[in-house]
Order: C-alpha cells, then structure tokens, then sequence
C-alpha cells in the first residue's frame, strides 16, 4: 500500500487485506456468469441495442 | 407546495405567481428541515431573483417550458454556479462553483427556480443518507444517495429535486419517501459538472411528486453535450404528451426470481397487487426469469469499486482521515485491486445486460416491473435488513433490485404503491428498452392513476401541500 502512496495512518493492512479478499472471492463468482460469454469486450458500454435486433 | 403540472397551470392562468410559490417553498424549508435536514445550503436570494424573473417572463407571454417559475432543487454533487459542491464530504473545500453543471444551465434556461442544493450521502456512495430524515417516520432512513432530495420531495417542500444514481440512488429515495423517481437511459442526462462516483454507472434524474412532473423535468434535462461524451445526441421526445395513453394492448413483463429474494411480505403482496391491477388495466402480463441478475451485486461494486477509487485516489491519498472508514475500504480496495477484477466485472455488466435485452425481445416486452425495492424504509441505526431469520446489509438489499438497471443503463422509474403495514412507503419499479422512457413514464402514469393515487402526505410535510401521495394505508394498491 506505502508503494501506492497509501500510508496514511488510518489505513489498516489487516482490515485491508481481509476485505480485498473478500472482493476477489465475489469476482470469482463472476466466473460462473462469464464461463460461456467470456470474450465478450468490456470496453465502450453502449446501452443501445442493435437496430432489428431479433436476439 | 404543488406538483408541476397544477403549479404550471396555475402560473400560466395568473392565479399565482412564481414568487409565491417560492416563497412557499423557502418557509417550508425553514419549517421543516430543522427535523428533515434535507438542505445542505438555501439560496433564497438567487431563487427570489429567478422567480422575479420568471413571472416577468409569464407577464410578457414568454413561455420557456414546463418548469418555468417552479422552485426545485439540487443534490449537492453538482455544480450550482455561487453555491459550493461539497459532497456531503468535509474533505470538499466551502469554496462556491465558478460554473453551472450542464443540467443547472438547462434548468436555469428553461426558468426553474433553484432554492438550494440537497444533502447527499458522503460521495454519493451509500444509502442513508446522514443526517437525513425520513418524513414518513423521523427515525427512519430516506435512502441513499439522494436522500435529501427524496425528503425534501416527499415533504412537499419542492415538486423536483434533481438527483444521481449508481446503483439506485434516486429509486431507492424515492422508494423509501414515496416520490416517483426516475432514471434515464445511460447519457440521456449530461453528467457534466457532477462529481462522478462511478463514470461508466452514474445517471442523473428527477426525484418528483408525481409522473407527469417526472416526464416534464427529463423534457428540461435531457439533450446533447459536448461537455458529456456519453451524452447521447438523440433527439429528446416531447415525454409528458404520451402520458394518457393507458397499457391497453402492452406486453409487460413481472420479474421472479433473482433478484428478488427474499423480500417481506408486505412488499410482496403489494407488488403482486400493481401487476395485477396492470393487467386489469389492459396489459399482458408475462412472468419472467433472468437468473443472471444473481451476479448483479458482483458486478455493480466491481465496478464502483474501481471507478470510484481512480476518480478519487487524490483525496484517498491526500486526506484519508476525512473519508467514512467504509467508503474509504472501498476506495482503497479499488486502487489496489488487479486490473483484472475490474475487466471482469465490465464483462458481467455486458452478459447482464445482454439477458436483460433477450428477455424483453423472446417474450416482446414493451416493460419490465418488479417492486423497486425488496424493503421499506430501515431505522437509522440498523446495519440489516431482516427478511425473516435471515439478515442482509442494508445496502446489498437495496442496491440488488436497482443496480440491474444501472449495469444494462436501461430507464427505469419508481412509482409510489401502496404502504407496509407501518404505513412506509412501497414502490414500483418499471424498466423499458433503451431511451424508451416515454414507456416507462406512460406505464407509471397508467398505475399511479389506477391505484389511486392521490394526497396521502407523510406526517412531517408543508402545510397546504397538494403533492400526489398514496391514500391507502394498506399493503396493497386498488383499482
């Protein structure tokens, strides 16, 4: 965290660490959703859909 | 104070002027929000001087749109040019904005009335919205985090107060004070001048009394900015001229399933009852699943978590102390987390919102309705929501029926419902298909007259309001 200009004496390293993986379980769990859809580019959202568009 | 459509009415027939309604306004500010804490600054000068310049414009029969001499409001993540944007954070200097954000200059421009900026939860980031009030139970949260425009809105102090939502905050507001609430498509508001939480989720909109004044603000805030590069350049329809055009003939799909258990009981009754009486009003209603909405919370703060950790990291780093340890977590965790996590979380987004648009083609939806959120309003001091032995975060619960909507940038409104047996608040929630607004905003308005709804005000309001409220004290909606 100090390499990431995090040194502040309010940062908690334990707390840290144990909510970081906390986090990364819950991106794992992502895993699931993505296993058939993987490659899909997560750049550029565009909310629109595809004009015609019939699935 | 009234809502849009009768204070339009009534300026444009002379039976009042824009400088009573914002005097109105300013006493019930003053009145109330000792209790509600909804303001965070008033600007009673600068809103005499527009309302005097409003009713000179009516005089002269100048007609700059539908918010012309209505008084409203500003959640404080945005720049009101004169007022400071402090972000309900200590760590944002006093210092006034030099410019207004993109949609204050089109509020100004089309003769609203702006009467302070409201309180917000620190960075926009949670649900409570400190210290804000409940008006339909003090010791009661508003929501999160446009709380203090959801107050100020359901108190009758404003008809529209301007709000932003990530993952729900101006439905979950609305839900919890019984406003209407809605969320545009993704760029149909320019978020230019706003504080960001999470660029690629925020949206703006209006918390409002009513539907019709929901369709007449998005009129106002709505359109093109060069400023904003997500802005879309789509022309902005006329949304209050459809309002009447009732469900008759409409496909409209009832959510099950993820993620929506559990939710309590009185939730559950009362949303059955809106799509029941939806049905009696003419529409088809398809049952439907999409079980990737299990992964919504997931993705929502995989993304915040980042975003908003990049958007911030100079704050992180420079005053850490003056951020609330939980939103200062999830900060950190964004700036240390593998680029990785974040990737990921986009590719859910993309597969979430992918599900959503199948399900609405495969069964030709024309909308989508689940109830906005699976609880009403929390005590303040609470850390969970009970759904019967179990318990989940106040926040998760919230944010896991309205973050859907912010990953696949679909419109989505709340409309007022019904009551819990506590006589809080119940809302719906309707979603359509991208920039379909005009069909959410028909759909509520064809529920909220057929429950009819209509002055049911919250114990703490201004005297002499006429904003539309639920009647019914029950957990269900008649029709």
């Amino acid at each position: 965290m100090r390499e990431l200009g995090l040194d502040h004496e309010v940062f908690d390293a334990a707390a840290t660490h144990a909510d970081l993986a906390e986090r990364i379980a819950q991106s794992e769990s992502l895993d699931a959703l993505l296993s058939e859809s993987g490659g899909l580019d997560p750049t550029a959202f565009d909310p629109s859909w595809p004009t015609g568009d019939t699935e | 104070m009234t809502d849009i459509g009768e204070a339009g009415r009534s300026l444009r027939s002379g039976r009042t002027t824009s400088r009573e309604f914002t005097e109105a306004s300013l006493a019930a500010a003053a009145a109330l929000d000792g209790d509600l804490a909804a303001f965070v600054v008033l600007d009673p000068d600068g809103a005499l001087e527009a309302a005097d310049a409003a009713d000179e414009a009516i005089a002269a029969g100048r007609d700059l749109g539908p918010l012309m001499g209505v008084p409203v409001a500003i959640k404080d993540i945005v720049d009101v040019a004169g007022l400071p944007t402090r972000c309900g954070s200590s760590a944002y200097p006093a210092t006034p904005a030099a410019t207004d954000a993109t949609l204050v200059r089109r509020l100004r421009r089309g003769g609203a009335v702006i009467v302070g900026k409201t309180t917000t939860h620190e960075l926009a980031c949670g649900v409570y919205s400190p210290p804000v009030s409940n008006p339909w139970d003090l010791d009661r949260i508003p929501g999160g985090s446009s709380g203090g425009s959801g107050a100020a809105v359901a108190a009758g102090i404003v008809p529209m107060a301007v709000g932003s939502d990530t993952g729900g905050s101006i439905r979950i507001p609305a839900s919890l004070c019984g406003t209407v609430g809605l969320k545009a498509t993704y760029g149909r508001v320019s978020r230019a001048g706003v504080a960001a939480l999470a660029w690629s989720l925020d949206h703006l909109g209006p918390l409002t009394s009513t539907v019709e004044g929901a369709a007449a603000s998005l009129e106002v805030l709505a359109g093109p900015d060069p400023l904003d590069p997500s802005a879309s350049s789509r022309p902005v329809p006329q949304y209050s001229s459809g309002l009447d055009r009732g469900v008759e003939g409409l496909r409209i799909g009832v959510l099950s399933g993820p993620p929506l258990d559990p939710v309590q009981p009185d939730v559950a009754e009362t949303f059955a009852a809106s799509a029941d009486l939806l049905g009696r009003q003419g529409a088809a209603m398809v049952g439907v699943e999409v079980p990737e909405l299990e992964h919504g919370l997931a993705a929502e703060f995989g993304i915040v978590a980042p975003e908003a950790g990049a958007y911030h990291r100079d704050l992180v780093r420079s005053r850490p102390d003056r951020i609330d340890p939980g939103i200062r977590t999830l900060l950190v965790a964004g700036l240390t987390l593998a680029p990785e996590h974040y990737f990921k979380a986009l590719q859910a987004r993309r597969a979430i919102a992918d599900a959503l648009r199948r399900v609405f083609i495969r069964n030709r939806l024309d909308a989508l309705v689940t109830p906005t959120l699976p609880a009403t309003a929390a005590p303040k001091d609470a850390d969970d929501l009970w759904f019967g032995d179990s318990a989940e975060p106040v926040t998760l619960a919230y944010v896991r029926t309205t973050g859907p909507f912010n990953l696949s940038g679909l419109p989505a409104l709340s409309v007022p419902a019904g009551f819990d047996r506590n006589g809080l608040p119940i809302g719906l929630q309707v979603a359509a298909a991208p920039f379909d607004e005009e069909m959410v905003l028909r759909v509520g308005a064809c529920f909220e007259a057929a429950a009819g709804i209509r002055a049911r005000r919250p114990p703490t309001n201004s005297s002499g309001a006429a904003g539309a409220r639920v009647e019914r004290g029950d957990p269900a909606p008649t029709g």
